[in-house]
C-alpha cells in the first residue's frame, strides 16, 4: 500500500480500535443487572364506592366492606423478566376474621380476579403466592375492614380544605348528588376511606359537606351545599376563579371568621335535625382553622354571631383534625415577607438548626411551587391572609382553650428532613434531621394557646412524649404521622437555579403524609405504610390505618364497640 | 514574574509525558505522531494492541499522578484567582452573622434600577438572636461609589436620627410593638453587608427617648449588629479571597487526609460552611472523616480544572462558586484513581466555606 494513503487511513482505524477496546472494556466492568431471581405477585382490593366514578383508579391496598359483601381482588402475576404469567395458579389465603384458603388461575394477561365474602366483622389480611414458587408471593397483603351496616344517628360534618369543592365531599356522602367535574380528577374525591367507613356505620342523611362561603360549591353544584347556607353564600357565582374582591370569586379563599360562623349555623341546623344529638367535625387544613375559630367562640365576629358559635360549640362532641390549620402555615409566613433562612424550630439547637439555614429558603420556594401548582394561592384573598401565622383570625382563636367539652383528636404530618455531605469523594452521613411537619405546616409546637411566628398544625396540650407516634392528655389525642427522609445536598443542586426544579428533594415533597398528599388513597386506604398507633386497642393490632383508628374512635364513644 | 496559568500548567504535564520514553503513554504518543515503523504491514494490529494495553491498564489503575511541580504550579495558580463578581444582584439578599445571631434580608426588585445617587422603597427583615423577626419597608439609596445604603428616614445620615413604629414577630407566641431605628449598608454586588437594629417597647417612653435620641446602653433599649464581610464602617470584598480560599482548602484537606488527628482535621472543619459544622462537631467530624480516608482512600492531590470562578446567587439569593478540581486517591498498595468532582463554595457571614461536592458532569 502506498505509504501516504496507509498514513491517511492511519487514524481512522486507530479512532474505531480505540472505541471496540473502549466498548471491550465497559462491557467488562459493567455487566447488566442481574433479573429478579423469582415471579413478581401484585395485589389490590377493589374499592366499589371509587370505582363507581373512577373504574381505572379504585384499587388499593385495602378497603371498607359490609359484611355479607362480595370484596374483588385484583392479581398480577408476572415472571422474573417482568413478562404476564398466563394459566399460573395462585393461591390466595385469607388470614383474620374470615380465614380461607382458595385458588384462582390467572388469564391470558397474568391477571386474575378472586372473590370472597367475609361474614365476620373484623379485618382479614390477603396474601397471594405463586402455586408453583412458594417464594414468588404479594410483597404487600391487602387488609379489609368488614363492617355490620348500621344506621347509627351520628351527624358528622366534613370542613374541607382550601380551595377544595364540597361538592366532591358531598356526592360521596350522598351518589345522588352530582358533581359536574367528577370524573375528570381523582385526586379531588379525597378521604374516600374514612367517608366509606363512617357511612357503613353511621346515617349518611346526617353526614354533611360543609359548604365555605365562598365555597367552589356555589359555583359548580350548589344543591351539594345544605340548604340552609345559601343565605350565609358570600360568592358570586359568575365571577371567574381569577377576579378579586369583593365581591369574592366562589373560590374557598374567603375569609375564615365567615366561614366559621357559617359553620356554627350547620352545626346548630344538624343538631336540631338529628334529635339534638352532638356533632362530629372532621376538620382538614383550613377547614382546621375554620373549627378552631367556630371551638374558640368566633370571637372576631359580632355579639350575635358569637353566642351562635357559643351556642354550636356546645353541640360538638368530638374534633378530628387532620392536617389542621392551628397556628398557619410557614410558607406564608415567608411569603409575608420574613426570612425563611432564620426559621425558629421548637425543640432544635440553634447549632443544628444552622445546618438547614443555606437551604430553608431553596426548599421552602420549591415546596410552595408545588403546593401553590394545585391550589393556585393568592396572598391577597382573605383565607390566606387568615392562615399567616399569628394573623388576627390565628391569635383570637389559639387566645382562648378550645370549648371544654369537645374532644380533641389531632392527625399531623412529622417529615423529618436531612442531608448527607459529600466533600470530595468522601460522604458524610446526615448527622440532624429538620421537622418539616407535613410541609406545608409545621409540627412544633403542639400547646393550644401557642401562636408562633412558624405556624404549625400540631395539637395536644401538656401531651409528654410521642410513643409509637402517639400521645395523649385528658381530651386531647394526638398522632404524628411519621416519615424520615435522607437526601444528599449535591441533589439539591437543581434549585439552586430553578425553584421548582426537580431535584433530589422531591422524594420529600411526594412523601404520603406531605400536606396534600395525606388525603389520598394511597395514605389513606387499609393496608396502607401509614400506620397510626391504634389508641382504643379494639383494632387487634398495635398500629392500624387513620380511616380505622377514627371509626373505632367514634364507634367507642358510641357504645357500638 | 510571569503569572503561571492554566495552559502552562497543562503543557506542562504534556512535556512531562513526552519525555517519559519507554512508559506504556509515550510509546502511544509516539506512535500517534507517526513515530512507528512504516514499513510495517501490520501497524494497525499493533496499533490496536497498544490501546488494549492502555484500556487494560486504565481499568486496573489510574495514571501516574502529576509530579510535585506541576501540582505546585497549579496551586499557584489557584491562589491568584479572583472570582468574577455576579452579573446581577439577586431578587432578595441574605447575611447572617453567626457571632451575633442575627440575619439580614431585602428585596432588591426595584434596587436593581437605581442609578448611584437614586432611592427607592425595600421590603427588609432583621432576624434576632431569639429568632425573633422585624419586617418592614425602608427606603434603599445607591452611593456614588455604587454600594448601598438603607435606613429608617431619608436624611441616610447617622447625625439625624429617624425612628419608625414596627411589629418584632417573635418566633414564640405574638408579636411585640416597638419603635425602632435601622440604618445597613451593603457592597454594589450585594455579597457583603452591614445592618444594625436598635429598639425599644413601643410601650417604654424611657427606651423610645433613648433610641430616638442615638442614646446606647440606655435601660429599655436593645441595640444588635448583623456584620457579613462589612463593619459600620468598612466592606471586605469576598471576590480577592475566592482562590486563595480554594487553595488553602485543598491544601488542609490532602494535610489532614495524610493521617492527621483532630488537629489536622480542624482547619478543614473550620472553613467549612454551616451546612456540615451544623451537623458535626469538630472531633466527631475528624473521627468521620478519618474512617472515609481508610475506606475510600487518601486524597493526595487536588489539581483545578479550568478558569477563575463565577460568583453567582442562587434562588434564594445566597453568593456561591463552584470549581472543578481533579482528584487523586490513594489506596493503599500502590493502586491509585483519580476522580473529577465539582465543589461549591457558599459566602457565609462574608467569608467563603466549602459546601459540598459532586461528581463533576
Amino acid at each position: 500500500m502506498d505509504p501516504a494513503r496507509r498514513r491517511r487511513l492511519r487514524l481512522p482505524v486507530v479512532l474505531t480500535c480505540n472505541f471496540l477496546v473502549l466498548a471491550f472494556v465497559l462491557s467488562c466492568c459493567n455487566p447488566p443487572k442481574p433479573a429478579a431471581i423469582h415471579a413478581t405477585i401484585s395485589l389490590c382490593a377493589v374499592d366499589v364506592a371509587r370505582a363507581a366514578d373512577f373504574p381505572n383508579d379504585a384499587c388499593y391496598t385495602g378497603t371498607f366492606h359490609a359484611t355479607g359483601a362480595q370484596q374483588a381482588l385484583h392479581i398480577t402475576a408476572v415472571d422474573k423478566n417482568g413478562t404476564a404469567l398466563p394459566n399460573a395458579q395462585i393461591k390466595v389465603t385469607v388470614a383474620g376474621a374470615n380465614a380461607r384458603s382458595d385458588s384462582v388461575t390467572t388469564d391470558a394477561s397474568g391477571q386474575a380476579t378472586y372473590q370472597y365474602s367475609g361474614s365476620h366483622t373484623g379485618t382479614d389480611t390477603v396474601s397471594a403466592t405463586l402455586g408453583s414458587d412458594s417464594a414468588a408471593k404479594s410483597a404487600h397483603p391487602a387488609v379489609i375492614h368488614w363492617l355490620a351496616q348500621q344506621h347509627v344517628t351520628h351527624p358528622v360534618v366534613l370542613v374541607h380544605g382550601i380551595q377544595e369543592d364540597a361538592t366532591d365531599f358531598a356526592h360521596q356522602f350522598d351518589p345522588s348528588v352530582v358533581d359536574s367535574d367528577q370524573a375528570s380528577d381523582g385526586s379531588k374525591q379525597t378521604w374516600t376511606a374514612l367517608i366509606e367507613a363512617l357511612k357503613l356505620t353511621y346515617d349518611p342523611a346526617f353526614m354533611k359537606a360543609f359548604c365555605y362561603v365562598d365555597d367552589v360549591a356555589w359555583r359548580t353544584t350548589p344543591s351539594a351545599c345544605p340548604a340552609d347556607e345559601a343565605a350565609l353564600r358570600d360568592c358570586d357565582p359568575s365571577l371567574p376563579p381569577s377576579s378579586s374582591g369583593p365581591p369574592y370569586p366562589c373560590i374557598s379563599q374567603g375569609s375564615v371568621d365567615e366561614s366559621a360562623v357559617a359553620l356554627a349555623h350547620v352545626v346548630v341546623d344538624l343538631s336540631a335535625a338529628a334529635g339534638g344529638k352532638p356533632v362530629t367535625l372532621l376538620a382538614y387544613s383550613m377547614g382546621g382553622a375554620v373549627t378552631r375559630t367556630l371551638l374558640a367562640g368566633c370571637l372576631n365576629s359580632a355579639a350575635s354571631d358569637q353566642s351562635l358559635c357559643q351556642q354550636a360549640a356546645g353541640m360538638v362532641n368530638d374534633t378530628i383534625f387532620l392536617d389542621g390549620a392551628q397556628q398557619g402555615s410557614w410558607l406564608l409566613t415567608v411569603k409575608h415577607g420574613f426570612n425563611a433562612a432564620t426559621l425558629s424550630v421548637q425543640n432544635i439547637t440553634p447549632t443544628a438548626l444552622s445546618a438547614f439555614s443555606s437551604v430553608l429558603p431553596l426548599i421552602e420556594q420549591n415546596i410552595y411551587g408545588v403546593v401553590n401548582q394545585k391550589l393556585g394561592l393568592n396572598l391577597n384573598n382573605p383565607a390566606e391572609t387568615d392562615l399567616t401565622p399569628q394573623s388576627a383570625n390565628i391569635l383570637a382563636h389559639n387566645s382562648v382553650q378550645p370549648a371544654t367539652n369537645v374532644q380533641i383528636y389531632t392527625f399531623y404530618g412529622d417529615v423529618e428532613f436531612g442531608m448527607d455531605v459529600t466533600y470530595f469523594i468522601y460522604t458524610l452521613p446526615a448527622n440532624a434531621y429538620l421537622p418539616m411537619g407535613d410541609l406545608v405546616m409545621l409540627a412544633q409546637d403542639d400547646n393550644p394557646l401557642a401562636s408562633p411566628l412558624w405556624g404549625g398544625g400540631s395539637l395536644c396540650d401538656s401531651c409528654g412524649p410521642l410513643v409509637n407516634g402517639y400521645h395523649e392528655n385528658g381530651r386531647y389525642h394526638a398522632w404524628a404521622l411519621r416519615q424520615k427522609y435522607t437526601v444528599n445536598i449535591n441533589g439539591l443542586v437543581p434549585i439552586l437555579s430553578v425553584p421548582d426544579a426537580v431535584s433530589a428533594f422531591q422524594q420529600v415533597v411526594n412523601s404520603p403524609v406531605q400536606h396534600l398528599n395525606v388525603s389520598q388513597p394511597v395514605t389513606q386506604a387499609p393496608g396502607t405504610a401509614i400506620q397510626v398507633a391504634d389508641s382504643t386497642h379494639l383494632a387487634g393490632t398495635a398500629t392500624t390505618d387513620m380511616p380505622y383508628e377514627i371509626l373505632l374512635v367514634l364507634m367507642h364513644g358510641d357504645g357500638l364497640i | 514574574m510571569r503569572r503561571t496559568t492554566f495552559r502552562d500548567v497543562r503543557a506542562a504535564r504534556r512535556r512531562r509525558a513526552d519525555s517519559s520514553a519507554g512508559g506504556r503513554w509515550a510509546a502511544l504518543a509516539r506512535y500517534l505522531r507517526g513515530a512507528a515503523p512504516r514499513g510495517s504491514a501490520l501497524w494497525w494490529l499493533s496499533a490496536t494492541l497498544s490501546l488494549l494495553l492502555a484500556a487494560t491498564a486504565l481499568s486496573a489503575a489510574s495514571p501516574a499522578p502529576a509530579s510535585g511541580a506541576s501540582l505546585a504550579a497549579a496551586r499557584a495558580s489557584v491562589l491568584r484567582m479572583r472570582a468574577a463578581p455576579p452579573t446581577a444582584l439577586p431578587v432578595v439578599a441574605r447575611w447572617t452573622d453567626a457571632t451575633n445571631g442575627t440575619a439580614y434580608s431585602v428585596q432588591l426588585t426595584d434596587v436593581a434600577n437605581l442609578k448611584p445617587g437614586g432611592i427607592t422603597r425595600a421590603q427588609f427583615t432583621f432576624t434576632t438572636p431569639k429568632g425573633d423577626q422585624l419586617a418592614g419597608v425602608l427606603l434603599v439609596a445607591q452611593l456614588t461609589d455604587n454600594s448601598y445604603v438603607q435606613s429608617v428616614g431619608e436624611a441616610f445620615s447617622a447625625a439625624r436620627i429617624t425612628c419608625a413604629k414596627g411589629v418584632l414577630a417573635t418566633s414564640g407566641s405574638g408579636g411585640q410593638t416597638i419603635v425602632y431605628t435601622f440604618a445597613a449598608h451593603f457592597d454594589q454586588y450585594a455579597l457583603v453587608a452591614y445592618a444594625h437594629l436598635a429598639y425599644a417597647s413601643a410601650q417604654d417612653d424611657k427606651g423610645i427617648s433613648a433610641v430616638c435620641g442615638g442614646q446606647t446602653g440606655q435601660p429599655g433599649e436593645t441595640e444588635l449588629d448583623m456584620l457579613s464581610g462589612c463593619d459600620a464602617t468598612t466592606c471586605t470584598s469576598p471576590l480577592d479571597t475566592a482562590g486563595p480560599t480554594v487553595a488553602s482548602y485543598d491544601a488542609a484537606m490532602i494535610t489532614a487526609a495524610r493521617g492527621g488527628g483532630p488537629a489536622a482535621w480542624g482547619p478543614v472543619y473550620n472553613a467549612s460552611s454551616q451546612t456540615l459544622r451544623g451537623q458535626y462537631g469538630a472531633d466527631q467530624f475528624a473521627s468521620v472523616m478519618s474512617a472515609l480516608v481508610n475506606k475510600n482512600g487518601r486524597i493526595t492531590a487536588i489539581t483545578p480544572v479550568g478558569g477563575a470562578p463565577q460568583t453567582e446567587f442562587d434562588a434564594a439569593g445566597q453568593g456561591y462558586f463552584t470549581i472543578t478540581e481533579t482528584v487523586t486517591v490513594d489506596h493503599g498498595g500502590g493502586k491509585t484513581t483519580t476522580a473529577t468532582v465539582t465543589s461549591y463554595y457558599l459566602l457565609e457571614g462574608g467569608r467563603w466555606a466549602f459546601w459540598f461536592s459532586q461528581p463533576a458532569a
